[in-house]
């Protein structure tokens, strides 16, 4: 009788096993390995409504001309002077055979600096250009990456509303 | 002695040895903790096209439902419809008219008139990574016109 009371009973596993096993075939059914996301443009469309665009906003639309050379960035606003515009123009000429996402990303860092207000980027491709190559210039210059400082990085927004148009010839 | 010894093996012969679960019980651990982590309800409704390869991104921009133009490698389709035939990078047999793909904007202005939703004026856009704009631009630029200037880009996250 006191060996009974003293002897530890084992855990009996088998029902939460069987639990595991049927939740697992259910879990992998709705498991997604491949995680889709979305990227929001816009199209330029024709239209007989007056524009929305504020001119007494010191804001810039930039324009990014993607091109087999590189970079070509254009500045475009209703607010602001004609020589100052021109004073925006740059051109990010490919480095290594790659298109500078880093150096875009840094250019409209400092026109974001600049024109607090702006939020509009218009890319314009060229092409031949690939949509991989199109994507990557859109992800530098939506957000930024910067550290913060506890030393975390989060994502600092520099024209995230971004049309999609073509060279017109 | 030899008794004694005797006596034990034939004990320990009747009695039935038990399965250890243990760690068979730390490996669904595993297993299912992983699952519950890949799980995702919303992604279930999004079906990719066969032949492709979505390009990536670093966008946290969820998926929404709206209509699917999938631009593959062989073929134009609209949700599962077919549309035209992609050869290379060009979009062959189908009329187009004044930079617009014929078949593709009358399907598109049909499930416009058909859609509860009219007012939605976006299309999801799947297209292989590797494509010219100039062929994704000729699709963007015709649903533009039937009334859908706004495009997701479908993309495989980073």
């Amino acid at each position: 009788m006191k060996l009974h009371k003293n002897k530890i009973e084992d855990l009996d596993l088998i029902p939460l096993m069987n639990l595991f096993v049927t939740m697992i075939p259910l879990l992998l059914l709705c498991a997604a390995f491949y995680h889709i996301g979305m990227v929001s443009v816009s199209v330029p469309t024709q239209s007989d409504e007056e524009s929305d665009v504020d001119v007494s906003k010191a804001a810039v639309t930039m324009s990014v001309q993607i091109t087999p050379a590189g970079y070509t960035l254009t500045a475009t606003s209703g607010g602001v002077g004609e020589a100052e515009l021109k004073s925006l123009d740059a051109v990010i000429p490919r480095s290594n055979g790659k298109y500078d996402t880093d150096k875009l990303s840094q250019y409209l860092e400092k026109v974001k600096r600049r024109y607090e207000q702006s939020d509009t980027m218009m890319v314009i491709p060229g092409k031949k250009v690939q949509y991989q190559d199109m994507i990557n210039t859109m992800d530098a210059a939506r957000y930024m990456r910067v550290a913060t400082t506890t030393g975390k990085k989060r994502k600092m927004p520099l024209f995230p509303v971004v049309v999609v148009s073509s060279i017109v010839e | 002695m030899f008794d004694g010894a005797m006596g034990r093996r034939q004990r320990g012969a009747a009695e039935i040895p038990k399965l250890n679960l243990n760690s068979m019980m730390d490996m669904l651990s595993i297993i299912l903790v992983f699952l519950l982590a890949n799980i995702s309800a919303e992604e279930q409704d999004f079906v990719i096209a066969k032949n492709l390869n979505l390009p990536s991104s670093d966008s946290t921009l969820g998926f929404s439902k709206a209509v699917q133009v999938k631009l593959t490698r062989t073929e134009l389709l609209i949700e599962d419809t077919f549309v035209a035939k992609v050869s290379g990078t060009k979009i062959v047999g189908a009329d187009i008219d004044g930079g617009k793909i014929v078949p593709l904007y009358n399907m598109l202005q049909r499930y416009r008139s058909l859609s509860k939703d009219a007012e939605k004026t976006t299309v999801v856009f799947q297209a292989e990574k590797t494509f010219p704009f100039e062929v994704l631009n000729q699709v963007m630029r015709t649903a533009a016109m039937a009334g859908y200037p706004n495009v997701r880009f479908a993309i495989q996250k980073k």
